[in-house]
């Protein structure tokens, strides 16, 4: 039987963030969800991870087929607890290496709604003067 | 707000040219390039290059602010002394440069450098050293004769597990004793590839979590590098100490 939904006094707050990562190799949703954790837990330790929530809400593999450079490209959001954010962005940037390929972790923007994120970050309407 | 890379390090125009875009692109006001002294006269030129490709292009769709005018890329030049005497002489027998960085790791480098009115920058002070490299009279000293203490996010990035908790405890003990004395910290990428560089807001994130407080860093990444541009400005212009051309 599913648990009935908490009321939303007593949700905890989220914040999203939106990240971009780049990658030598190719990479698979799971490996993205591995890396996350892994490098929060690294950084952070168990116990502080455990209070960031993270949950990877939507991923964007962006990797073209032409790229002669071929690099791996995904844009993704994740969902964290309000107030943890930037621990996570910190622990995020520190990730380097994949499999020992090199690979690079931007942390493009944080919004309370994956809505607004995706218009600011995702895809930024261009700015007409 | 205007953030500034201070520390890339200069190989090659194409590998340059990329570590350029790429800062631009994360949303830097500006790129400081370090080259060791045989490489630095081929680098000048071809950075002019580089400058002239980045205005003639339009990279400014990338570029957060929209405008790249404003761009700034300076060529440094970077020290690598055996001793106190070696730095002495190859101060003495210096090209023109915008900045002079110095590599520390060795203790009397490290202190020579600070000594050392001339000098801009003491790059990683605890380079392969069991302790952070500075103590309070080094402190005092780099105070004294503004001597911006460098620590490099590549070698936390370069380093994991045990190793990488050292250089945080170096970095600690560090931005203790910049609390304490006041000395200029200057925190950059020390970036050789694109995979190095980092967002401004990212590295601001990250030293959070080492316990610096927003302005510290902001300072770090943003006014400190301005600061070194004027006070490298006004070093061109001057005779002798107290004594400058007005332009």
């Amino acid at each position: 039987m599913k648990l009935k939904t908490l009321p939303p006094t007593l949700r905890e707050d989220k914040r999203y963030l939106a990240f971009e990562v780049l990658s030598s190799q190719d990479l698979s949703r799971d490996e993205l969800i591995f890396m996350i954790w892994d490098a929060c837990l690294k950084f952070h330790g168990e116990c502080e991870t455990s209070k960031f929530r993270l949950w990877l809400n939507r991923s964007w593999n962006l990797t073209s087929k032409n790229d002669s450079n071929q690099l791996s490209h995904w844009k993704g959001i994740l969902q964290c607890s309000r107030g943890y954010e930037e621990k996570v962005r910190g622990a995020l940037c520190l990730l380097t290496y994949y499999n020992q390929k090199r690979i690079v972790f931007h942390t493009l923007g944080i919004a309370g709604t994956i809505s607004s994120l995706i218009k600011k970050f995702i895809k930024p309407v261009p700015k007409i003067d | 707000m205007k953030f500034f890379d201070f520390h890339l390090r200069g190989k090659n125009l194409e590998a340059d040219h990329t570590l350029i875009k790429e800062a631009l692109r994360l949303g830097y006001a500006g790129v400081s390039l370090f080259y060791l002294e045989k490489d630095y006269k081929l680098a000048l030129k071809y950075l002019d290059r580089i400058r002239a490709d980045i205005n003639l292009n339009n990279y400014s769709l990338n570029h957060s602010s929209g405008n790249i005018t404003d761009f700034q890329i300076i060529a440094g030049l970077k020290l690598k002394p055996k001793n106190p005497l070696d730095l002495q002489k190859k101060i003495r027998n210096l090209p023109k440069t915008d900045i002079l960085m110095v590599q520390g790791g060795d203790l009397k480098i490290n202190r020579a450098a600070c000594e050392n009115i001339k000098v801009d920058i003491l790059s990683r002070p605890y380079y392969k050293r069991r302790d952070s490299g500075i103590n309070h009279v080094l402190a005092k000293e780099a105070f004294k004769n503004n001597v911006s203490i460098e620590i490099s996010l590549n070698d936390l990035l370069r380093s994991k597990n045990s190793l990488r908790a050292k250089i945080i405890s170096y970095f600690h003990d560090i931005i203790k004793l910049h609390r304490k004395f006041n000395f200029p910290l200057l925190i950059s990428s020390g970036a050789a590839s694109f995979y190095d560089l980092r967002t401004p807001r990212d590295l601001i994130a990250l030293f959070k979590c080492l316990n610096m407080n927003e302005d510290e860093i902001i300072t770090s990444i943003s006014h400190l590098p301005r600061s070194i541009l004027d006070n490298s400005l006004q070093r061109k212009n001057t005779i002798v100490s107290g004594v400058k051309v007005i332009p």
